[in-house]
């Protein structure tokens, strides 16, 4: 093929603005896939994926497509995960390609995470493709989007297509929009291949599948080739292309995007963003824009049952071959045993992670409350790096503490611009700006300690927003804050996983906050539970749970066994989801509880 | 074959408010053809002939009129030859002197009375027909043709003080002919009126304290507690009861009722309609020995005299003591249990927790991989 009629794009989009189902109709258009193998939105392979109807792992795919100009084109459509959690990978995806359909939905517009990925497009010298979406929706209003795409990213829609990604109305247009206004893939086939990394994934029999798109020059089976930032070296054994079944080749040249097998073990060689180059004939500079990642929160993960340690290290190993984000070493808690502190990419991530450990393992897990990492400078001058709150230094040797900030950019309508930035108030944000965006919306910009998005940020935005705000940020590094280590003392006794830093004049209410919410979500026991607060051993916040005098004794007849059974069940399950600490039975939740900011 | 039959009419002259028993307005016309349906039920079963006990249950057997009532028991009679209990529940509206006597001449010894509460307020919070003033009288009338009479009392009524509970329970030790009594602590049921006003369970705290009041003050008034919520004066503790809490099997016949007979449960959860056109299917649960086994234990152990070790080992094959010893250590060291040497008894401690300890017992025989 040509390199002149290959295009590569992705689709970007806010989540639920029709991207996959968009993909699907593009897949079905270019006969990619039979209809019968249709499964809706194929390119979310995993179930939890599919279920969430979020992307998490990208993906690529090539495409054959006859234009109504006579002429044939190959298509490589990459997809991007799409969260703000993983704004490296998307950039990686993005930057493999030449171009990017962004799909806008014409009833609820642009989203603050269309912009962020915009953003990252042309960061990546990609021509964008608006497509409106969804307008046959009876609240759609087209004309208004237009606008808003023109007036708030400053790109021409007056040709964007106006399509019905669900019906498959004028997605044809798309297609053809792809081969007129998306360029073809620039580069030399002569020159010393340049491979640019942007997803990998594990596959039991031979080992780690890189996902390329050549920038320059070609790769085939038999090279030796280098991975430029890791330095890993390795011979190619297969490459190949997916559509979106995997087909083998002798080899990928310039312009396009595919995969290669070298059996390579471990995930730590294959960094997304990375450039492969040959051995024999290397390229001098690898391609820009490789980044390490490091995790930006952390939470403790504990199996409930303690045999269950060793199965969740080798989930954990399982799951890391295909995320080299995930990072996790063993940690041990007095309440809890023997767990895991990992890191995560985001919230959303751990939020996978997770319920991926529970559903395809069957680990049920215990999960701390997310922390961020703090900066603790020592008297000493020393540094100290605290991701687990219950490690944080002796404060008498403490000068001070860091924390990450993060830009927050959030747009709003109108009408709930007081809510919005009241919440940022209290989760100690500094406005910094507010940009109109229409008669109808807002973009409000704040900065803000991520440690405070980690907490039920994302949750309460949404829920002062009827659902209606919009949430990206990004990292913009680290400052000093009044913060504290607040214990909770469950019976007398400090619960290590349950501590948390806070910040001195929020502490107050944070701690009756969660006290109260731990005082509703552990039941009663046989005995009398006190739940405190404590700063540096000072008591900040108090509450008993009652003793429980009886259970509900009742009648038990013969046609009352199997109702009551049903209830003893039911009490069995739940205990099921409980740990023991010392001798108090804590629901999983109760860990979670520090997160709550509601001070009922 | 079971010694023991319970039997169910659905039909009631008003619903009560907490009560979730399948139950229905009472409709002449409905219940002649309830009757057809329940004849046809006895017919086609194959019934012990020399039943120990019966029990008629609801709703309210009572609100049936003389002959349809006349009707069931003629029906009944001829598995009377060696009963020894024959128990008909009532409320205090539907009885009267002729019913007795017709309950009398059917071998009826034992009479379930639905008094709930000595307090008028409470009676119509509850939608009670009687009033206070009705119960002494009626319980005296009843005694000159049934000497074995049990009143239900019911606590833990979201309006219900300590002190109207207390007289309550003083006015029925007064009451010389009430030779049994059963304490029940609302519970919300789904199916309950109360549970569609969103009326709300009262905190444990004062159920517990209202529970021990019933404890105290009807075991130093010559009753004996023989189980969780039953009292009884020497002698009149209910045989029929015992036969559920002893695990063996029982018939349970009509629509609303459920059986046990030879490892399987069965519970007519039907409409009277399905009944009556003979299309209702019973629920069938088929019991696991490991059902059975913590079913028994759930049962035996809410008895005074506790679960026999005995009878325990002789139906499942497995030394109880051996089976839980780590747990019944456990339960003796907090004082919730003891073990003698023929009983496992749960103590007055211990009772107050007796879900918890049941789900500990569920929990060891669900480890137990060789028990099926």
């Amino acid at each position: 093929m040509n390199q002149k009629n290959i295009r590569n794009f992705s689709i970007i989009a806010h989540i639920d603005h029709g991207k996959s189902t968009l993909a699907d109709r593009i897949l079905e258009l270019t006969d990619t896939v039979e209809q019968r193998d249709m499964k809706s939105q194929l390119l979310d392979s995993m179930d939890l994926e599919r279920e969430r109807g979020i992307t998490i792992k990208l993906n690529a795919v090539q495409l054959k497509y006859k234009s109504k100009n006579g002429e044939e084109y190959i298509f490589h459509l990459i997809d991007t995960p799409g969260h703000v959690d993983f704004t490296y990978e998307v950039s990686r995806s993005l930057a493999a390609c030449d171009g990017a359909i962004l799909v806008v939905d014409a009833a609820q517009g642009i989203e603050a995470q269309t912009l962020a990925n915009v953003y990252l497009a042309i960061d990546n010298d990609l021509e964008i493709l608006p497509v409106i979406n969804k307008i046959d929706l009876p609240s759609a209003r087209a004309d208004v989007v237009k606008e808003e795409i023109e007036n708030v990213i400053g790109l021409d829609a007056s040709y964007a297509p106006m399509i019905s990604a669900k019906s498959g109305k004028n997605v044809e247009d798309v297609l053809e929009a792809i081969v007129k206004y998306i360029p073809a893939p620039k580069g030399d086939v002569k020159e010393p291949l340049k491979a640019l990394v942007f997803d990998s994934l594990y596959d039991p029999y031979r080992g780690i599948i890189a996902y390329i798109s050549i920038k320059e020059g070609k790769i085939a089976v038999g090279d030796r080739i280098r991975f430029m930032a890791t330095g890993a070296e390795y011979e190619v054994l297969e490459v190949g292309i997916r559509n979106p079944k995997e087909v083998k080749k002798e080899e990928l040249v310039c312009g396009e995007v595919g995969w290669i097998s070298a059996a390579i073990k471990s995930i730590k060689d294959v960094r997304v963003g990375d450039t492969i180059t040959q051995v024999s004939n290397p390229a001098i500079e690898p391609l820009a824009g490789y980044r390490v990642m490091n995790p930006m929160v952390y939470c403790g993960l504990y199996p409930i049952d303690s045999a269950k340690y060793n199965d969740l290290r080798e989930a954990l190993d399982k799951l890391q071959l295909n995320d080299a984000s995930l990072q996790f070493e063993p940690e041990t808690s007095q309440a809890l045993g023997f767990g895991f502190r990992c890191g995560f990419l985001g919230l959303l991530h751990m939020d996978v992670i997770q319920e991926r450990i529970e559903r395809e393992y069957n680990i049920p897990l215990i999960a701390t409350a997310p922390s961020v990492v703090y900066h603790a400078f020592m008297s000493d001058g020393s540094m100290v790096l605290v991701d687990n709150p219950s490690l944080l230094p002796d404060p008498q040797k403490i000068d001070h503490i860091e924390e990450p900030f993060v830009k927050a950019s959030i747009m709003v309508p109108n009408e709930f611009v007081g809510p919005i930035m009241e919440l940022c108030q209290k989760k100690r944000g500094q406005y910094k700006d507010m940009i109109y965006i229409d008669d109808t919306r807002m973009n409000l910009i704040y900065e803000l300690p991520l440690g405070e998005i980690v907490f039920d940020f994302f949750d309460r935005l949404k829920s002062l927003s009827k659902g209606y705000a919009s949430f990206d940020y990004e990292l913009i590094g680290y400052q000093t804050s009044r913060l504290s280590k607040m214990d909770i003392l469950l019976n007398g006794e400090i619960v290590d996983a349950l501590s948390v830093i806070v910040h001195r004049e929020f502490a107050y209410p944070r701690g009756k906050a969660i006290v109260e919410k731990l005082k509703k979500l552990i039941p009663k026991h046989q005995f009398e539970i006190p739940i405190q607060a404590a700063i540096g051993g000072k008591i900040i916040a108090r509450s008993n749970i009652k003793s429980l005098r009886k259970n509900v004794l009742a009648k038990c007849y013969g046609g009352d066994i199997s109702r009551k059974k049903k209830l003893l069940e039911k009490q069995k399950e739940g205990k099921k989801r409980m740990k023991a600490v010392g001798s108090v039975e804590v629901p999983q939740e109760a860990f979670m509880a520090v997160l709550s900011m509601e001070e009922e | 074959m079971a010694d023991a039959l319970y039997l169910h009419v659905p039909f009631c002259e008003t619903i009560c408010y907490y009560c979730d028993f399948k139950r229905s307005l009472y409709q002449e016309k409905v219940v002649n053809d309830w009757l057809d349906a329940l004849e046809h039920e006895l017919d086609e079963k194959d019934i012990n002939k020399s039943l120990k006990t019966i029990y008629i249950g609801g709703g309210t057997p009572t609100s049936l009129n003389m002959d349809q009532l006349e009707r069931l028991l003629t029906r009944l009679e001829p598995y009377t030859e060696e009963l020894e209990e024959f128990t008909i529940e009532s409320n205090l509206e539907s009885i009267d002197a002729e019913k007795l006597a017709l309950l009398k001449r059917y071998k009826v010894n034992r009479i379930s009375l639905g008094v709930q509460s000595f307090d008028d307020d409470l009676l119509v919070y509850m939608n009670r027909s009687h009033t206070v003033k009705d119960i002494k009288p009626t319980i005296e009338l009843v005694a000159n043709y049934i000497n074995n009479i049990s009143i239900d009392l019911m606590y833990g009524l979201f309006s219900q003080t300590y002190e109207v509970w207390e007289k309550t329970l003083t006015k029925v030790v007064e009451i010389e002919a009430v030779t049994h009594v059963s304490v029940y602590s609302l519970t919300i049921e789904e199916n309950s009126v109360f549970y569609k006003q969103g009326v709300k369970q009262i905190e444990n705290e004062s159920e517990a304290k209202m529970y021990q009041m019933a404890i105290d003050y009807l075991t130093s008034h010559g009753f004996v507690q023989y189980e969780v919520a039953n009292f009884a004066k020497p002698e009149f503790s209910s045989k029929h009861n015992q036969y559920y809490w002893r695990y063996d099997d029982f018939y349970g016949i009509g629509v609303g009722a459920s059986g046990k007979e030879n490892h399987k449960r069965y519970t007519n959860n039907f409409s009277i309609q399905a009944y009556i056109e003979g299309s209702g299917k019973p629920e069938i649960e088929e019991l696991t020995n490991k059902d059975e086994m913590f079913e028994f234990i759930m049962m035996n152990v809410r008895l005074r005299e506790g679960l026999s070790l005995k009878r325990f080992e002789s139906l499942f094959h497995y030394s109880f003591e051996d089976l839980f010893t780590t747990l019944i250590t456990k339960l003796i060291k907090k004082q919730a249990a003891v073990c003698g040497p023929t009983h496992f008894i749960i103590t007055e401690t211990g009772m107050m927790y007796l879900h918890d300890i049941l789900v500990s017992f569920w929990e060891v025989l669900d480890e137990r991989e060789d028990i099926a």
